[in-house]
């Protein structure tokens, strides 16, 4: 095998070879670093745009009474913030990180279909730019809620064809990416590396593609039903031609839980390899984790009625979906005592990953547990519908994928740059997130088990003590953010400059790149030693 | 393997490569279609 030092002396050679410069290297990217530092860029920029609109909502909702926004932006704003969150920030912002981190971890030169990878990147701001335009047109931005349903959502007016349009596209984009992920992975692995040496990340990543290749096509297929329906003359949907507005829910949701792993299966990668980095120890039962998210991976298609219950359904029907929903809770519950069981006798430290990591631990299991109480039926006949389910999903998505996607981002930046961060700046970008998260989340489980519906502008005058302290929470976690764009921007300019591994318990392959790593990762395979170093578990 | 190699990459990986590509285009488009006419089956009844 190949002599490392030789390897990186051609690695220097490439990283200066064909290599496009000013625009081109960006419009006509194929390097899947280049690309995914723009999906990154991309994903960023809509958190901000998305934090916004919930900002205006949290706003409206600081005192009972109509003080900002009329109803129809109130609903437009939570619609569009829900769809930019989703779709614009965290999975372009996990694609972003699969892009950067797998040919590097499975010891690829770049990711198998480069050219495909540019499009599906592409294709987004387009997207993007035909859904923000629709907050311009008559009758304003979609504001029938992220989930479309039938009929309400037949009412919007010019802005309901870019809303399907712009879905399509971002499912087009999805699915191309996740091809791209199954195929690399599938194809590019380094000989040597076999399915059960991967790390974690990568592992997690390609059953979200499998996920995405599943049950995003479900949902083009849903919208393009909505479409017909709409401009068509067809009733998939509509009772008075003989379709079944029902009929929507369970294909949307046949997506939509899926989905939500999709949206939080990459964090758990990402802590699976934080938290041994940290602890100084292998993870502990990895072949456990694995078979965790792929049971938690199928069991996410035979759940989905749980977010109907209320709609009508037969009884055998309610305890089905009741019980499999509980049976998410032992894949996760093997994880969640796994990442402790590798902190056991550790010799932990806490830099800024780690801390996002341990916040996700405790953070996603709080999510967790509001969502077994969601399961159960009969209490879910109660919360439906209420602040709780906001509560609780926003605990899965906020603390759980959100904080991911920065542990992510804190952990591999020195990779990416070849500089450090501000360490203490980012440790306050740290507390100050998972101070105010609480404050913005926590009371909104209380406001929703005294009965405060979601999606509303105004509300009863006994819900305002804990919307106001929800509103300070919001204002807090959107300003603190802020601190993120910025400590990347120094790293970036002026960081201080580190070796290969930036962290001290780092064994993955990516450690054994320079920093930055090398315009094309491993032009030449690493060698089974270096492998089997990396794969320490 | 330099950059040469990656150029012309190994006629063997281009075909797996392009074979799991379209198996899975395949997958996703049986996806699609396959909600539709569910959905059209349904109602017909």
């Amino acid at each position: 095998m190949a002599d490392p030092h030789a390897h990186d002396a051609t690695l220097e050679h490439d990283s200066h070879d064909h290599k496009p410069h000013g625009w081109r290297r960006w419009v006509y990217a194929t390097n899947h670093k280049d690309i995914g530092t723009m999906y990154l860029i991309f994903a960023c920029t809509m958190f901000f745009i998305g934090g916004a609109m919930a900002m205006v909502i949290r706003l409206e909702l600081f005192k009972p009474g109509m003080q900002w926004v009329d109803p129809q932006l109130f609903n437009s704003m939570t619609t569009m913030h829900a769809l930019i969150m989703i779709f614009g920030a965290v999975m372009p912002a996990w694609t972003g990180l699969a892009n950067w981190m797998i040919p590097m971890q499975v010891g690829a030169p770049d990711m198998a279909l480069p050219r495909l990878n540019n499009f599906s990147f592409w294709i987004l701001p387009f997207a993007f730019t035909l859904l923000l335009s629709s907050l311009f047109v008559p009758g304003g931005a979609p504001a029938g809620g992220w989930t479309m349903y039938p009929p309400l959502v037949l009412q919007n007016g010019a802005s309901f064809p870019m809303l399907i349009f712009a879905i399509h596209m971002m499912g087009a984009s999805s699915i191309l990416g996740a091809i791209n992920v199954v195929v690399t992975i599938m194809n590019m692995r380094a000989p040597g590396m076999t399915l059960l040496r991967m790390p974690l990340f990568v592992w997690t990543w390609l059953i979200t593609a499998y996920l995405l290749i599943a049950v995003m096509p479900v949902l083009a297929g849903a919208v393009t039903m909505l479409l017909t329906d709409h401009f068509f003359g067809t009733t998939f949907f509509t009772a008075a031609g003989g379709g079944d507005p029902v009929m929507f829910q369970h294909i949307f949701w046949f997506f939509g839980h899926p989905e939500v792993y999709i949206l939080i299966l990459p964090a758990f990668g990402i802590v699976s390899e934080i938290i041994p980095t940290f602890s100084r120890k292998p993870l502990f039962g990895y072949e456990a984790m694995v078979y965790a998210v792929a049971s938690i991976a199928f069991l996410s298609f035979i759940v989905w009625a749980h977010h109907m219950f209320t709609v009508g359904m037969p009884l055998a029907a309610q305890l089905f979906f009741m019980l499999s929903t509980m049976l998410i809770a032992i894949p996760t519950g093997v994880k969640v005592f796994n990442w402790t069981a590798t902190m056991w006798k550790g010799s932990l430290s806490f830099e800024p990953p780690m801390l996002f990591a341990l916040a996700f631990l405790f953070l996603f299991t709080i999510g967790g547990f509001s969502g077994l109480m969601l399961a159960i039926v009969p209490a879910d006949y109660q919360y439906q519908d209420t602040y709780f389910v906001v509560a609780h999903f926003h605990y899965v998505l906020v603390p759980g994928a959100i904080f991911g996607i920065m542990a992510g981002v804190y952990y591999w930046l020195p990779k990416w740059t070849g500089h450090m961060y501000n360490q203490a700046l980012a440790t306050w970008h740290f507390w100050l997130s998972a101070i105010f998260v609480n404050v913005l989340f926590f009371p909104q489980h209380f406001l929703g088990l005294a009965g405060m519906p979601r999606r509303i502008p105004d509300y009863a005058v006994q819900f305002t003590d804990w919307n106001m302290v929800s509103s300070i929470g919001g204002f807090g976690f959107g300003l603190a953010q802020l601190l993120f764009p910025y400590i990347v921007w120094r790293a970036v300019r002026s960081g201080e400059r580190i070796g290969n591994s930036a962290w001290e318990g780092a064994h993955g392959l990516e450690w054994q790149l320079p920093s930055p790593a090398p315009y094309h990762s491993w032009s030449t395979p690493p060698t089974d030693a270096q492998i089997a170093r990396g794969a320490a578990h | 393997m330099g950059h040469e190699a990656m150029a012309q990459p190994d006629p063997e990986l281009r075909r797996r490569v392009r074979r799991s590509t379209l198996f899975w285009l395949a997958v996703a488009a049986a996806f699609y279609l396959g909600f539709i006419v569910l959905t059209l089956v349904r109602g017909a009844k």
